[in-house]
C-alpha cells in the first residue's frame, strides 16, 4: 500500500439504493484507507458495480453518505468529484487521437494545449504507449486501448481511481499481464484505487484488501489471505477458492462430524447449525498413528485426476459425501497416495478447521 | 440514523431535480406540438358535437349516416384505398423481395429508386402523372402510335387516374417497411426448407411469405390509412369526380362554412386511422414509440 | 441439388423483370418531366418537339412564381433552424431520462406522422384564425416545425440508441459538466444524423401542401400552394420547369442524407 500526497481515504456510510423492489445496495458501510488498493468482489447482482458507480456519482443513492477525505461528496455531480475512472469497454473517444483522449481531462482543467500535450505524453509513456499519441482509437488492440484508458484516468493525478471490471474483455494471457501493469501503476501513482471484479483470482492477487458483496450487502472485508483462510460465512467460503461444506452436529457446546468430535480453535461455539469447511489443498494424507491436533476423515478413493501441478483425488467420505483432495506432485507425497478403490485417511489440522454458520449471510 | 434519513431527503430531491431538468429539454418541442396538434384536435373534437344552433348535439354525425352524399364519399374513399392498397402490394411486394435478396450495397443503390421518388414533392409527381395520362399525353400517344388503341383512353380526371397516381405515391410506403422485415428473415429458413425437399416455389410460399406477413401487414395498413386521408392527388387526378373524405372536409369548411360538419368528419377519419394503426400494431406486436427508450 | 440450392438464394430472371418494371414505374414519371420541361412548344410532349429554356424563363420572369418560391425557401430554412435544435434537444433529453414518461413524450412528438394531415390543417386553421396567425410567416414556420419534428426526433433518437452512453460518463468523470460532455463527445458522434434530420426537416417544409393550402396566402403564399391552385385549372408547362428544379433539390438532399448516414455508420 502506497500512501501519497495524491490519495484520499474513502468513507462510505450506510449507503442504500433500490431499483423498484430490487435492492441493489442495502446499508453498506466501508472505510477505505488512503492509497489502498481495494477490490469489490462479488457475483453479478451483488451491488459491486452499483457501489462503484455511486462513488463516481453516476448512481444517485437513496440514502447514505460518501466522504472523500474530509469532503462530503454525496450530493456532488460526477464532474466535480475529481476521480479517475476506467470503464469496462474503455469508453475512449473515437473522434480524438490517443493523445487527444489523454489530454482531455487536462484541457478541462484549464491547461493550455502545449502543457496538456506534454503531460499526456508523460502519462502515455507511463503505460508504455509513448509513440502512440497520433494513432486513432480504432487502430489499437484491446490491450492497448485499456492502457490508453488507464493513462487518461491518471494523467490529472486524481486522489482516487475507480475501475469497473477493466480486464473482463481481454483474454487470459493479456489479463494477467495487465493485472501486474495496473498494480505497478498503482504503486507508481499512489491513488486510492477501488477495483471491481467478479473474478476472485484477480481480486486475491491484486488487492491490499477485498470487500466481498452479495445481494447488495457486504459479506466480509479483509486482506486476501485472511479472506481465504478465515471466511466469515458459507458464501465467502464458497466464492473464494474451492471448498467443501460438510454439515455437522452441535451438541452440548461440542461439534461432531458423523459422531466424531471435531477439534477446533473456536473459544465459544455459536448457536445454530454449523458446517465444516474443507479446502482441497488443506487436507493431509495420514500415515499410521494419531496426531492429537488432527481431525481425521476416512473415506475411499474413487479416482485420480492429473491437473499439471497437482493430483486431484476424488474421495468418497463416510460412504456418501464426495470431495476432492488436492495433492501437490512432490516426490515424497506421491508415494503415499492410495489408488482408486483403496481406503484413505485424511487429516485436517485444528488450525485449518473452519466452522461456519450453516446458512444466510452475515455482515462483515 | 437521523443523519442518513436527512441525506435521504436531500438525495431524493436532487435526483428528482435532475430527472425533471433532463426531461424538460423536450418541453419546448412538446409545447409546440401541443399548441399545433393536441389543443386544436381537442377543440375540433368538441366542435364536432356542437350543432348548427350552437347546442350540444350529434347532428353532424347523424348526417354522416343519413345523407347519401356522405355515403358516396365513404364508399369512394374506401374503394379507392382498397384498390390502391392492392395495386401497391402487386407492385411493391416483388420489388421488396428482389431488394431483400441482393447484397446490402446493391440493395441500398436500388433502394434509391424507391427513396428518390418518395422524397420528391407530391405535387411534382402528381403533376407528372397529370401530364402523362392526359388525352394527348405520352401514354395515350404511345398506345395509339403502336396501334393498340384507336381513341385515347380516359386515364385521368377519373377514378383510374387517381388510382394510378396514388399507387405511385404509396409504393415506397409499402416497400420500405416490407423490405426491412424481409431483410430480417433468416435465410437459413429457406435453406432448411430446400434441404427438407421443398422446391424454391414451395419454400417461397410455405416459408418466406408467412414470415414476411408482419412487414406486409404493417406496410398495407400504412398505405391504407394514408389513402383514407389523402387530398392532393385524388383532387388533381380525379378531376372532381372522385370525392374523398379529405375533400369533403374542405368542402364542409369552405362551401358550407360548417365547422361542426368538417370537424365531425375529421374525427371519423382520425378515429378510423387510429383504430387501424392500433390494431396493426397489436397484431404485429410492434410499438410506435414506446420502448424507444427502455 | 447444387443448382436448386443456388436458385433458392439468388433472384430468378422473372423477379428481375417484375421488380425492374416496378422500379421503372417509380422513376419514369419524374424522370420524364425533366426533358419535357425543356420543350419549346406550348404543350408538354416526350420527346419534346424542340429544346428551349422558355419555361424556365417564364418561371424566372414571373413575379408571382418567384415570390412564392422565396416564401417557401424562407419558411423552409426557418423551419429547419427551429426544428433541428428543438428536436435534437428533445431526443437527447428523452434519451437521458428514459422511463415511461419519456416514451409517452416521444410518442407525442412523433404523433404528427400518424394523424391525417387534413385534420391537422383544419385544426391549425381554426386556432390560427382565432390567434390572428393566418397567412403569417411565423404561423407557417411553427406549423411546419411541428410536422418536421418527428423526422428530427426519430433520426437523432436512433443515432443516440447506438451511441455508447459510457462515452458521456467518461467525459463527465474526467471533469466535464453535462453540457460540455454533450458538445465534446456526444455531438461529434451524432452530428451526421442531426444534419440528416435538418435536411429532412427542410424537405418536409418546402414540399408541404395541405397545411399551407389553409394557412398561407397572399404575400405568404407558398410555392406548393400556388402550384396546386394553378394545377386545378390547367396544366401549365411552367410547372414542369419548377418541378425539374424541385426534383433537383430533393434528389440532392436525399443523396446527401444517404452519404451522411453511411458515414455515421463507419
Amino acid at each position: 500500500m502506497v500512501a501519497s500526497a495524491h490519495s484520499l481515504p474513502i468513507r462510505i456510510t450506510s449507503v442504500a439504493k433500490s431499483y423498484g423492489s430490487a435492492e441493489a445496495l442495502s446499508d453498506v458501510s466501508l472505510d477505505i484507507q488512503a492509497g489502498e488498493f481495494l477490490t469489490l468482489l462479488g457475483p453479478s447482482g451483488s451491488g459491486k458495480t452499483t457501489l462503484l458507480m455511486a462513488l463516481a456519482g453516476f448512481v444517485p443513492l437513496d440514502s447514505g453518505r460518501i466522504l472523500f477525505g474530509d469532503r462530503d461528496v454525496t450530493l456532488e455531480p460526477p464532474h466535480r468529484r475529481n476521480v479517475g475512472m476506467v470503464f469496462q469497454n474503455y469508453a475512449l473517444f473515437p473522434h480524438m487521437t490517443v493523445l487527444g483522449n489523454v489530454a482531455y481531462p487536462l484541457k478541462l482543467r484549464g491547461l493550455t494545449g502545449a502543457e496538456a500535450a506534454e503531460r499526456a505524453q508523460e502519462a502515455l509513456t507511463l503505460v508504455q504507449l509513448g509513440g502512440f499519441g497520433e494513432r486513432r482509437i480504432h487502430e489499437l488492440s484491446g490491450g492497448q486501448q485499456q492502457r490508453v484508458a488507464l493513462a487518461r484516468s491518471v494523467v490529472f493525478e486524481p486522489p482516487i481511481l475507480l475501475m469497473d471490471e477493466p480486464l473482463s474483455a481481454l483474454d487470459r494471457k493479456l489479463r494477467e499481464t495487465m493485472q501486474s501493469e495496473i498494480r505497478r501503476l498503482h504503486e507508481r501513482v499512489g491513488a486510492t484505487t477501488v477495483y471491481v471484479t467478479h473474478d476472485q483470482h484477480e481480486a486475491l492477487t491484486m488487492s491490499d484488501r477485498v470487500a466481498v458483496l452479495k445481494g447488495g450487502r457486504l459479506q466480509q472485508l479483509d486482506r486476501p489471505d485472511r479472506l481465504y483462510d478465515h471466511p466469515n460465512n458459507v458464501f465467502v467460503a464458497d466464492f473464494i477458492g474451492h471448498s467443501h461444506l460438510l454439515p455437522t452436529e452441535v451438541e452440548g457446546g461440542r461439534v461432531y462430524l458423523r459422531g466424531h468430535p471435531i477439534k477446533h480453535n473456536k473459544t465459544a461455539v455459536p448457536n445454530g447449525p454449523l458446517v465444516l469447511m474443507l479446502r482441497p489443498e488443506r487436507m493431509e494424507i495420514l500415515s499410521a498413528g494419531q496426531d492429537p491436533d488432527m481431525n481425521e476423515l476416512s473415506g475411499v478413493v474413487q479416482r485420480h485426476a492429473f491437473v499439471g501441478d497437482a493430483l486431484m483425488l476424488t474421495v468418497c467420505l463416510f460412504g456418501e459425501t464426495v470431495i476432492t483432495v488436492k495433492v501437490p506432485r512432490l516426490r515424497g507425497l506421491l508415494d503415499s497416495v492410495p489408488n482408486p478403490g483403496q481406503p484413505i485417511r485424511l487429516g485436517l489440522h485444528r488450525d485449518d478447521t473452519i466452522l461456519l454458520p450453516a446458512e444466510g449471510d452475515g455482515h462483515g | 440514523m437521523g443523519d442518513e434519513r436527512l441525506n435521504a431527503t436531500a438525495l431524493r430531491r436532487q435526483s428528482r431535480k435532475a430527472y425533471w431538468t433532463l426531461l424538460s429539454l423536450s418541453f419546448p418541442a412538446l409545447a409546440l406540438v401541443s399548441v399545433i396538434l393536441f389543443i386544436p384536435i381537442a377543440w375540433l373534437f368538441s366542435l364536432s358535437f356542437v350543432g348548427d344552433d350552437g347546442q350540444l348535439s350529434l347532428v353532424h354525425y347523424q348526417r354522416m349516416i343519413e345523407q347519401p352524399s356522405y355515403r358516396t364519399v365513404f364508399s369512394t374513399t374506401f374503394l379507392l384505398s382498397l384498390t390502391v392498397t392492392a395495386c401497391t402490394v402487386a407492385i411493391g411486394y416483388p420489388l421488396a423481395y428482389l431488394l431483400s435478396k441482393l447484397s446490402s450495397r446493391t440493395a441500398n443503390l436500388c433502394l434509391l429508386a424507391v427513396l428518390l421518388p418518395f422524397w420528391t414533392s407530391l405535387l411534382v409527381r402528381t403533376y407528372a402523372w397529370l401530364v402523362l395520362l392526359q388525352r394527348r399525353g405520352l401514354i395515350n400517344t404511345t398506345l395509339q402510335s403502336t396501334g393498340l388503341i384507336d381513341d385515347p383512353l380516359p386515364l385521368v380526371h377519373n377514378f383510374t387516374g387517381a388510382v394510378i397516381g396514388m399507387t405511385h405515391i404509396m409504393v415506397p410506403f409499402l416497400v420500405l417497411p416490407l423490405y426491412a422485415s424481409m431483410r430480417a428473415i433468416d435465410p437459413s429458413h429457406m435453406r432448411a426448407a430446400a434441404n427438407l425437399g421443398a422446391s424454391p416455389m414451395r419454400a417461397f410460399w410455405d416459408v418466406f411469405v408467412p414470415l414476411s406477413m408482419p412487414g406486409l401487414f404493417t406496410g398495407m395498413s400504412l398505405v391504407f390509412v394514408l389513402c383514407l386521408g389523402f387530398y392532393v392527388t385524388p383532387a388533381l387526378l380525379g378531376g372532381g369526380r372522385v370525392i374523398m373524405i379529405a375533400m369533403r372536409i374542405d368542402m364542409n369548411l369552405r362551401l358550407y362554412n360548417s365547422w361542426g360538419a368538417a370537424s365531425a368528419l375529421g374525427v371519423v377519419l382520425l378515429v378510423a386511422t387510429g383504430l387501424i394503426l392500433y390494431l396493426t400494431a397489436r397484431l404485429t406486436r410492434l410499438s410506435f414509440g414506446s420502448g424507444a427508450f427502455r | 441439388m447444387r443448382s436448386s440450392f443456388r436458385s433458392a438464394d439468388s433472384p430468378r430472371p422473372w423477379l428481375w423483370i417484375v421488380a425492374g418494371l416496378a422500379m421503372m414505374f417509380l422513376l419514369t414519371p419524374t424522370l420524364l418531366i425533366i426533358p419535357m420541361s425543356f420543350s419549346n412548344a406550348n404543350y408538354l410532349a416526350f420527346p419534346p418537339p424542340g429544346w428551349s429554356l422558355r419555361w424556365y424563363a417564364a418561371y424566372w420572369d414571373s413575379l408571382e412564381w418567384t415570390a412564392a418560391t422565396w416564401v417557401s425557401l424562407r419558411i423552409a430554412i426557418a423551419t429547419t433552424l427551429v426544428a433541428t435544435p428543438l428536436g435534437t434537444l428533445a431526443a437527447y433529453g428523452l434519451w437521458l431520462s428514459r422511463g415511461r414518461l419519456a416514451n409517452i413524450i416521444f410518442a407525442a412528438l412523433v404523433a404528427p406522422l400518424a394523424i391525417p394531415v387534413i385534420f391537422i390543417a383544419i385544426g391549425v386553421f381554426y386556432v390560427y384564425a382565432r390567434l390572428g396567425l393566418l397567412y403569417t410567416t411565423f404561423g407557417l414556420v411553427i406549423a411546419h416545425t411541428t410536422l418536421a419534428l418527428p423526422f428530427v426526433v426519430s433520426l437523432v433518437a436512433s443515432a443516440l440508441k447506438s451511441f455508447d452512453a459510457n462515452l458521456e460518463k467518461a467525459a463527465r468523470s474526467l471533469g466535464a459538466p453535462r453540457w460540455r460532455a454533450f458538445f465534446d463527445v456526444t455531438f461529434p458522434q451524432i452530428r451526421f444524423s442531426i444534419v440528416s434530420g435538418a435536411l429532412l426537416a427542410f424537405l418536409t417544409s418546402f414540399d408541404e401542401i395541405i397545411v399551407a393550402l389553409f394557412i398561407s396566402g397572399g404575400s405568404t403564399e407558398t410555392l406548393t400552394r400556388r402550384m396546386f391552385t394553378t394545377l386545378r385549372d390547367q396544366i401549365d408547362p411552367t410547372i414542369a420547369a419548377i418541378s425539374t428544379i424541385l426534383i433537383g433539390i430533393s434528389t440532392g438532399c436525399i443523396l446527401l442524407v444517404q452519404i451522411l448516414r453511411s458515414k455515421d455508420k463507419s
